[in-house]
């Protein structure tokens, strides 16, 4: 049994680590030997020698579940009881490091992996399985593309396929009435696209009294809040979910959208998706031809100039259209692909089946920077687990040695070059927050009530 | 004979006046065609020469080009003396065209000290912004190069140029870029990637503060109308542009033949040169006007007889049109004022943070 306890074992004996520039012949003699030594003196255990690293293959993973494997050297204390907890957790540790790790004298005899090990096993990550089949459907149009189909897809698929499909479906509805009574008692013209583009937005972002058709009742409906809790995701995926949003009416910037595109699209009105940095947001044209922002996470239809407000749109970013530009329905469920990619990451960890999902992304929508940084993830991991089986050379030795994994070094160098010419930007977790506030300000405000009486004008 | 001398002298003022009109147009026509036998190919590419030829058309062949060469040296030598002490602490692989990109920057926005002897220092002052009709209304030398290195002060067109000037000297990449009724410089480095030079307020603004401006609409971004670089052979092109506008300050809106042949030469490089479509539409806009007036028309379509003002008329027509469509909005002038103090008074939000904290070692 091995268990990894780096810290203790980098303190007690400094003197077992290899220097980790040392890329010289002695190193490599030093490399053979040293185990036996180690073996010998410390009897009955069983070491792992950290291997050298060198600085510039530092991976920089951005929301990679599995941190970088500790490489340090093992050390087994059968007397030493540890309880349970720490136990559990140094095998889970362990566990992860193995999964990128070769031990070292195995290296030379075993053929090299090229794909991440599977991070699931198959009947758990069935419903993952079923979902991208789902939606690789209607991407290549056997079926005919729906976004709620493909957003419940994807959401049941976190959850094992344990959603109500049923449940869902009816809470959808339910909206959907009510800004459909609300029209009628405002004699608004339902079957002017651009009433439905309003008044769906009015029932996510206001509150709506409707009389209830069967009883003589009012019926309240309330504007659904945004969610400061974890905003992000960062504990718990499903936090993104639109399920979760039906469910506690609260939200953030990933599902309002699309809840808001599913209600439209429901009705048989035009919306599109948009993305600008950290953050989407719905567009919609209305009849004389003029695109509008809803920024749903405020209830506020937004201008242009507020979104490039944020200073992380860049001149390169529009060009490419990576910001700012309608979607289309594919390339919504091509994202809505890219999406599930991040929930196994979240779930599971990064494997064949995530870089699968991002690809075909890319292949509808080569624009999708999101689906894009998934995949360079992957690639980075990918590269980092082929790497250690043959002991982190340099890339010069690489490339003369393994030209295959060298390859997958410069693959995942442009991915990154494609990223950087791209014109994204990364935008700080407090400068999102600061802007995103900023719709409150009073001249976002007059903006809001300027369109949105210049729009309900004509709805009659 | 008195007759005869009376004769004489009538035609000796006809020649004098006729041939002072002819010498006038006479220089703007060898400036287009220096400038067009570059963009065609046959003489090098060369920016610093195609300003010149077109400042010096509108100073009657007056400009004094040597002086104005000897001006350029002068700034060469002090950005290579800049450079040699090596002020910056970056790193990369391009540190030599960025080092050389900073001089020029130290060198119009910043008092450089220069040691004479061991009693006398000069100092190079930097070149200010010059808030007096700052868009060469009343003056059209406001906007030259040549007033910027004489007079010490210049405005978006003059210190921009200079700049591009100076990197042509170096042999390293400066692109001039377009933004309503503005020109800005765009340098590229390996560490930041893309960055604005604003030469009008010695600073470094984001993307934002010029989309800020509010007449940027998005699809003028995406279409390369504004904020796009332009070429080497573009930045040439433009001036002929320029030389169009000085024909037009000269000689009014009577012959607008030139003005037009300019701008289509400029959109032949470069066919998303908002400016140049924008003046060749107006030029012809006036050339219809004058016809009507002078016909006694009260709608264009009167003149529609004759197929070349009908084909004009719709081509001035459509380009209106794709200026809209495309994004085109004019900015006022109030407007453009208040938009250059966002910098100053909202610079926290509009200055590039990167360019500024990262590599300039102050």
């Amino acid at each position: 049994m091995k268990q990894a306890n780096t810290q203790k074992q980098e303190s007690s004996s400094p003197s077992l680590r290899p220097s980790r520039r040392c890329y010289t012949l002695a190193f490599f003699a030093a490399r053979l030997l040293l185990p036996w030594f180690i073996c010998i003196e410390t009897f009955g255990q069983i070491p792992v020698i950290k291997t050298p690293i060198p600085a510039t293959l530092q991976p920089n993973v951005i929301g990679s579940p599995n941190q970088t494997p500790n490489y340090g050297p093992t050390n087994t204390n059968p007397n030493n009881q540890l309880d349970q907890y720490e136990k559990d957790k140094r095998e889970l540790q362990q566990r992860n490091a193995e999964l990128y790790e070769t031990p070292y004298n195995e290296s030379a005899l075993m053929p090299i992996q090229y794909d991440l090990p599977l991070q699931a096993n198959p009947t758990d990550a069935e419903s993952f399985r079923k979902a991208s089949e789902k939606l690789n459907r209607m991407l290549s149009g056997v079926e005919p593309m729906n976004l709620k189909q493909a957003i419940f897809a994807i959401e049941n698929a976190y959850f094992g396929s344990k959603l109500d499909y049923q449940k869902f479906d009816k809470e959808i509805q339910d909206l959907i009435t009510i800004a459909k009574l609300k029209a009628a008692q405002d004699e608004y013209n339902w079957n002017n696209p651009q009433t439905r583009n309003i008044m769906l937005f009015r029932v996510m972002a206001d509150t709506l009294k409707v009389k209830s058709p069967s009883q003589e009742s009012y019926i309240t409906s309330y504007p659904m809040q945004y969610d400061f809790d974890d905003y992000m995701g960062k504990q718990d995926w499903s936090k993104m979910f639109v399920t979760k949003l039906l469910s506690s009416k609260s939200g953030q910037c990933h599902s309002l959208p699309l809840l808001y595109l599913i209600l439209c699209e429901e009705t048989g009105t035009q919306a599109n998706l948009a993305f600008s940095p950290s953050h989407t947001y719905a567009k919609f044209k209305d009849q004389s031809g003029n695109w509008h922002n809803l920024e749903l996470t405020n209830g506020r239809i937004v201008s242009d100039a507020f979104i490039l407000g944020s200073g992380y749109v860049t001149v390169e970013a529009l060009k490419n259209r990576i910001y700012m530009d309608p979607l289309t329905k594919e390339q919504t469920v091509a994202q809505c692909l890219a999406d599930l990619a991040k929930e196994y990451t979240k779930k599971y960890g990064y494997d064949g089946f995530v870089s699968q999902c991002v690809d075909t992304t890319l292949k509808y929508d080569p624009t999708n920077i999101f689906a894009r940084q998934v995949k360079s993830d992957c690639q980075t991991l990918r590269f980092d687990y082929v790497v250690n089986q043959v002991g982190r050379p340099c890339p010069e030795i690489l490339k003369t040695r393994y030209p295959k994994v060298y390859q997958l070094l410069e693959e995942r160098n442009q991915t990154y070059q494609i990223i950087d010419a791209s014109g994204y930007q990364e935008m700080p977790e407090q400068a999102y927050q600061d802007w995103l506030s900023s719709v409150n300000k009073e001249k976002e405000k007059q903006e809001h009530q300027g369109q949105m009486l210049r729009l309900t004008r004509t709805l009659k | 004979m008195r007759k005869r001398i009376y004769i004489l002298f009538i035609a000796l003022i006809f020649t004098c006046s006729f041939s002072n009109a002819q010498d006038s147009t006479h220089y703007y026509q060898q400036a287009y065609e220096s400038i067009d036998s570059m963009l065609t190919g046959k003489t090098q590419l060369n920016f610093k020469k195609a300003v010149f030829a077109t400042e010096n058309a509108y100073l009657d062949g007056k400009l004094d080009i040597k002086k104005m060469n000897n001006e350029i040296e002068t700034l060469t030598s002090i950005v290579k003396a800049i450079s040699a002490t090596n002020f910056l602490t970056y790193n990369e692989t391009d540190k030599d065209i960025v080092l050389k990109q900073a001089s020029i920057f130290k060198v119009l926005t910043d008092t450089i000290p220069i040691i004479l002897d061991s009693t006398h220092v000069f100092f190079h002052t930097p070149y200010s912004y010059d808030f007096e009709d700052n868009w060469g209304q009343t003056d059209w030398t406001k906007m030259f190069v040549s007033k910027l290195l004489i007079a010490g002060n210049g405005n978006c067109h003059s210190l921009p140029f200079l700049y591009k000037i100076l990197a042509e000297e170096f042999q390293i990449p400066a692109y001039l870029s377009f933004a309503p009724n503005h020109i800005y410089i765009k340098l590229r480095c390996k560490k930041t990637g893309w960055y604005n030079t604003e030469l009008t307020s010695a600073t470094f603004p984001i993307d934002a503060w010029i989309m800020a401006s509010g007449y940027v609409h998005l699809d003028a971004i995406r279409n390369g109308f504004y904020m796009d670089t332009l070429s080497l052979q573009q930045s040439v092109a433009y001036n002929l542009l320029d030389l169009a506008q000085c024909y037009q300050k000269k000689f009014g809106n009577s012959n607008p033949d030139f003005v037009v042949k300019c701008c289509e030469t400029v959109l032949k490089y470069h066919p998303v040169n908002v400016n140049a479509m924008f003046t060749k539409a107006e030029a012809q806009k006036r050339l219809i006007e004058s016809k009507m007036k002078a016909k006694n028309a009260k709608k264009p379509d009167e003149l529609f007889a004759d197929d070349s003002i009908k084909a004009m008329y719709s081509d001035m027509e459509q380009t209106y049109v794709r200026l809209h469509q495309l994004g085109y909005r004019r900015m006022p002038e109030e407007m453009y004022i208040k938009w250059m103090g966002m910098l100053k008074n909202e610079s926290e939000k509009y200055l590039d943070k990167k360019i500024i904290h990262k590599f300039v070692n102050q």
